[in-house]
């Protein structure tokens, strides 16, 4: 229980070290004491966390977090350049990539939902 | 300073490639090792799946020449692969790939995969994101 506990902490400051990258990111200007080599020491020792506390046993929440992650961040990377953010790279939402990756991301999402849902209930 | 940071994750990235290239040629040979990829459907891949496994392994070593060659750790005559491109190809693949193994069937297949492809992606994301 207590190591469910540290893991979820654990995956929940990992993704949150991670919104701060993609912030920083697209606004360079932003929390400038915080610098992306901080973040990513930080996001590295969250990610390790969350392995070593990792319980291999699959549970409900592990099938089911998938598609809001993978929703979350292309929401992310959209609202952040809309709110002004720019990146040359093919992360840009200007770049066919872009798109390309994300509709791929969430039907390859969902259909692992919906098969691991149908495998659940049978 | 920060250059070196990304010629060792590049590097590490490069290992990390090599190990899983092996892993897959392996399991391709039909070694009992089928647990801990594709699903672990079969502890032994049947042929189609052998193939799969092939060209992931070849996939995944272009994978880590990419990274090498991005980080300008290694320099090659044919200079034409939009690496720039690529890097990031990679990182939302191994992205969508950590996702993938965590909630696997296989026991093995999270326990084993997740925290390797984790922390490929974290150094693929830090690679791409401070090269540009």
């Amino acid at each position: 229980m207590v190591k469910q506990i540290m893991n979820s902490t654990a995956s929940i400051l990992s993704l949150a070290a991670l919104t701060l990258v993609f912030i920083r990111f697209f606004f360079p200007d932003f929390l400038p004491f915080l610098t992306m080599t901080i973040l990513f020491i930080a996001f590295g020792l969250f990610v390790l966390a969350s392995i070593l506390t990792f319980d291999p046993k699959r549970t409900k929440k592990d099938l089911l977090t998938g598609l809001p992650i993978t929703l979350y961040f292309s929401g992310l990377i959209i609202v952040l350049q809309l709110f002004g953010g720019s990146t040359d790279t093919p992360l840009s939402i200007h770049q066919p990539f872009f798109w390309i990756a994300i509709a791929l991301g969430i039907w390859i999402e969902f259909k692992r939902m919906r098969d691991k849902k149908k495998a659940v209930q049978n | 300073m920060v250059e070196i940071y990304i010629n060792l994750a590049a590097m590490i990235i490069a290992v990390i490639c090599v190990g899983i290239a092996i892993f897959q040629v392996l399991v391709s040979l039909g070694y009992p090792l089928g647990e801990a990829t594709m699903g672990g459907y079969h502890k032994i891949l049947p042929k189609p799946l052998r193939f799969v496994s092939t060209i992931s392994a070849m996939i995944v070593l272009f994978m880590g020449f990419v990274f090498l060659q991005h980080a300008k750790v290694i320099s090659v005559e044919f200079n034409f692969i939009p690496t720039n491109i690529l890097v990031w190809v990679f990182t939302i693949f191994l992205a969508l790939n950590t996702i993938g193994n965590l909630a696997s069937r296989s026991k093995k297949e999270r326990l084993i995969m997740t925290p390797i492809s984790s922390i490929a992606f974290l150094l693929c994301l830090f690679v791409s994101i401070l090269s540009n």
